[in-house]
């Protein structure tokens, strides 16, 4: 054995040993979780990753971003042949692939590879120090360089090496390496030949299969462990409905998440996955508004604080309060922008309601707004405190049909809170039962029986308050007989679709702007051909990314003779209004409102109207609308108006023969 | 130190008028829809003094009072949850009245019943009839001395310290213990309890304590009477203020909000 080949031996075992204890410390936390039991169904699980991690689906989206990952992600698989071949040779003289082209076809796709590796690691470099987009502040820059150094000198490693033993002129794969060749040339021109080729070439060997081992040991503390997690942590992604929280087993001892070893074993390889690419961050509208929560800091911090390993086997220091501020628990609106945008799957909502569970249930520590409201769906059944309205006001003069128990209908209608409670958003409900009427719908409401479903307790942490507001409601539902809801309020719509199942709801359920673009599509309700309007339309969270009605309001719309013009953040990138998550009923510090800057947005349209589906977001916009006004001296507001009441508009117009 | 806190059970006074039904006959006013009363805003916030006061004081038993006609065990119970050592409820239908001279005895004899206390912690009125007389009988009744609109209570070396609300500022006040004070909103409100000690209060009763056994007077001898009820009219109206420029008409904003006696000048009370 000569000594070049024992102390590569020796480099490698010792790389090896220490990465091997790297990454047990990484797995060790892991496999104490719990598993959250999704390993099937298999073939939904890896379609995901084929389309995700092979077909990069969502890092795609940014295309610069995203071919620079697919250049890099291809040339790494291809290029797993050449550490093969190193390490194979570094263990054994006799080892080559040359028996399944390891000289032909692998060495020319080696070649190729390299070369879009090269440019990937280029427009990486470009990237991070001139494009330099503001989702990565905060991330950790140095890993970055580190990483892309790495590939850089692993990749020419490998071509240097190639190029010196072509040039010395005993490479049968020659022919099949053209860049290593090229290089060979300008190497032979440079009087590079025989004895000095070949020590160069075992040079730029060692080189390349440090710097591969150097790469093997540091990914464990690297943002580059995704290369190892990111296509389990995709295979493993939530498959049950986006707008389906679990729910609190409320016998437990403990309630919510305020020790990270609470966490899911899913939810803990969440923070090995996270690459810091911010695209979370970037959507986010609690951090877009200078709040303290960043959804990627979040996870940042959240892995550090799990890796930190207690001093003198101590307690770790607190999780909330010390890893995580209770401010930054409390500033996100639940609006699944960061969930949407993650290309590895990383579920930050479920552990941020987690940490709410155990602030609102252990803690008994709920902002101000929130807990009135929360504390008023217990007393009264609704969270608007102080309005001067019973839940039936608004059909005073109405004469709307109430459901008693054992009568039937075709469509309940579910009012929700807001809309029933609140002046303006009364309004929606009104055009909505106006429409029905024309539409010759059968329906009818629960009136008094109506109490709220529980969303905004659930994703304020209250799942003690959830849980029985869902076992009342599904009483009173179970109770009487209709085909389908329809809902004013896609939070409650989301609720009742997806979360009730656990309480023995099983509904048919649909949003009003469904069930009304559907009437429109029957006929059953008049549509208008020329556009006469311009309206920007703003999706809801509730309604668009979780539960990916997107065409159906603006159907409506369009039907309403209005020329729907778009947001530059508009569809599954929507913007939160920044009432989701109990949000509606926090105190926002006046710089930090997140509906000022929606409104502000809207405005950029030069759209006449802002339209949408949500009461939450008609109360969040027409606000955030008055302040942005108020900024532009002598400007007026642009009207926010629910779809049903833009239609309705239409619909009265038609009947009383006024020409639009 | 045994802290009792006096609590009342009221109809919701965030309940809309139009929920409301005014019985002329009976002189009461009712819900018209099933909507669970509430503990009275002010006790509230005695409660929450009190729970303060054991932060300080470890060893401080809270006990929670409540007369009333009915109650809801559910609603009461909340005290349990969030750190009550004891709830007693008495019942009786001569409870349910706008007099508080026998609400007053009631408290007064359950206290005495009890052992006396040392601190007595009220609201500075009830939300439903507004009287604010009770905790002054009350201090009649016990012979302890009143001190009234705390926002701030504090207990040391057998004295009660409290912060007084003023219009214009605080005042500062103390008694030697036993004594009894009422707090006021700016003390803030009560805590919310967590679920544990929700599902444990749960699990409590209340002690029940029967009218009869107190011996409290049943009425005053010529108890105020109700003459009517009415749900107050709450009207809008809009008027434009129009002026040649913003300076204009924001000086004809205050001359018509002077007028209206909704500001007033500088220095006048």
């Amino acid at each position: 054995m000569s000594v070049e080949l024992a102390l590569r031996l020796l480099v490698i075992a010792a790389a090896f040993a220490w990465a091997g204890f790297r990454f047990a410390r990484l797995a060790r936390p892991l496999m104490a979780t719990a598993s959250e039991a999704r390993l099937t169904p298999v073939a939904p699980r890896a379609w995901g990753v084929v389309i995700n991690i092979l077909g990069h689906r969502r890092l795609l989206r940014k295309p610069y971003a995203g071919f620079l990952h697919l250049f890099m992600f291809f040339g790494f698989l291809f290029l797993l042949t050449a550490v093969i071949q190193i390490l194979g040779a570094g263990v054994s003289p006799i080892f080559d692939l040359d028996w399944i082209g390891g000289s032909t076809w692998i060495a020319f796709g080696q070649n190729l590879f390299a070369l879009l590796l090269l440019i990937g690691v280029a427009m990486a470099a470009w990237q991070r120090l001139v494009l330099a987009p503001p989702r990565f502040v905060g991330s950790n820059q140095t890993d970055a360089a580190i990483i892309l150094g790495l590939i850089a000198t692993i990749v020419i490693g490998m071509l240097l090496q190639n190029a010196c033993r072509i040039a010395t002129g005993g490479d049968a794969s020659a022919a099949w390496r053209p860049l290593s060749s090229l290089i060979a040339r300008g190497l032979a021109a440079a009087g590079m030949s025989g004895a000095s080729a070949a020590a160069a070439a075992t040079a730029f060997a060692w080189i390349h299969m440090l710097a591969i081992l150097v790469f093997l040991v540091y990914i464990p503390s690297s943002k580059h462990l995704h290369v190892v997690v990111g296509i389990p942590n995709v295979y493993l992604r939530d498959l049950t409905p986006a707008g389906r929280l679990a729910t609190s087993d409320l016998e437990q001892p403990r309630l919510g998440l305020s020790d990270i070893a609470q966490l899911g074993r899913k939810q803990t390889l969440d923070l090995y996955a996270c690459t810091e690419c911010g695209r979370c961050q970037e959507l986010c509208p609690a951090y877009a508004s200078g709040k303290p929560l960043s959804p990627k800091k979040l996870i940042m911090n959240l892995r550090d604080h799990l890796l930190a390993a207690p001093a003198g086997g101590g307690a770790r220091a607190p999780l909330i309060g010390g890893a995580i501020e209770e401010e930054t628990v409390w500033s996100c609106t639940t609006c699944r922008a960061c969930m949407e945008a993650c290309p590895l799957f990383i579920e930050h909502v479920p552990k941020i309601v987690d940490m709410r569970r155990h602030l609102a249930m252990e803690a008994a520590s709920v902002p101000e707004g929130i807990s009135g409201a929360v504390l008023s769906i217990e007393q009264r059944g609704h969270p608007w405190a102080g309005t001067r309205f019973s839940r039936t006001d608004w059909r005073h003069d109405l004469d709307v049909r109430v459901l008693a128990p054992g009568e039937k209908t075709d469509v309940l209608l579910w009012v929700g809170c807001t809309a029933a409670l609140d002046a303006r958003a009364q309004k929606i409900a009104r055009a909505l039962v106006n429409l029905l009427r024309t539409a010759n719908v059968d329906f009818a409401i629960l009136g008094e029986d109506e109490k709220c479903t529980g969303d905004v307790a659930r994703r304020t942490g209250n799942d003690f308050l959830f849980q029985m507001q869902a076992a009342a409601n599904v009483e009173t539902l179970n109770a009487r007989s209709f085909a389908r809801i329809a809902t004013v309020c896609p939070h409650c719509m989301n609720t009742l679709k997806n979360e009730y199942g656990d309480f023995g709801g099983a509904y048919d359920v649909v949003h009003h702007s469904q069930l009304l673009a559907e009437l429109i599509e029957h006929g059953r309700l008049p549509s208008v051909a020329d556009a006469a309007s311009e309206v920007t339309f703003h999706d809801p969270c509730y309604l668009g990314r979780y539960n990916s009605e997107f065409d159906a309001p603006r159907a409506v719309l369009e039907a309403s003779g209005a020329h729907v013009v778009e947001m530059e953040r508009s569809r599954e990138r929507s913007f939160c209004c920044g009432g989701g998550g109990g949000r509606v009923f926090a105190v926002e510090p006046p710089d930090q409102r997140v509906n000022a800057r929606r409104a502000a947005q809207a405005r950029e349209t030069g759209a006449a109207t802002i339209a949408t589906a949500c009461p939450f977001c008609l109360l969040m916009l027409e606000d955030g609308c008055k302040s942005v006004a108020g900024l532009a001296a002598g400007a007026r507001t642009q009207p926010v108006r629910d779809i049903a009441e833009i239609l309705e508009e239409i619909v009265i117009r038609r009947s009383t023969g006024v020409s639009a | 130190m045994r802290v009792v806190v006096c609590l009342k059970q009221v109809i919701d006074p965030l309940t809309p008028a139009t929920s409301l039904v005014l019985d002329q006959k009976a002189k009461k006013i009712r819900v018209g829809t099933p909507a669970p009363p509430v503990i009275n805003g002010f006790d509230e916030q005695g409660l929450e003094a009190a729970l303060r006061l054991r932060e300080a004081d470890k060893e401080a038993e809270i006990v929670c009072v409540s007369v009333g006609e009915h109650f809801n065990n559910d609603v009461m119970k909340r005290s349990l949850a969030v750190g009550a050592d004891q709830l007693i409820l008495v019942q009786d239908a001569s409870l349910d009245t706008f007099d508080p001279y026998p609400i007053a005895s009631a408290l007064a004899a359950v206290i005495r019943q009890i052992g006396g206390a040392d601190l007595v912690l009220c609201g500075r009125q009830g939300s439903d009839w507004d009287n604010a007389l009770t905790p002054y009988i009350l201090s009649d009744m016990l012979g302890m001395p009143l001190l009234t609109l705390a926002k701030r209570v504090g207990v040391a070396d057998g004295k009660v310290e409290i912060e007084r609300v003023l219009s214009d500022g605080t005042m500062t006040m103390a008694a030697t213990l036993p004594a009894i004070v009422t707090v006021t909103s700016e003390l803030g409100t009560l805590r919310m309890p967590t679920v544990a000690a929700r599902l444990t209060a749960a699990r409590k009763q209340p002690r029940q304590i029967a009218f009869a056994e107190l011996g409290a007077a049943a009425a005053s001898t010529h108890p105020p009477q109700v003459v009517g009820l009415a749900v107050p009219v709450a009207g809008r109206n809009c008027t434009f203020i129009e002026g040649a420029d913003g300076a204009a008409a924001g000086a004809r904003l205050a001359e018509t909000l002077l007028h209206a006696g909704t500001i007033r000048l500088g220095g006048e009370r």
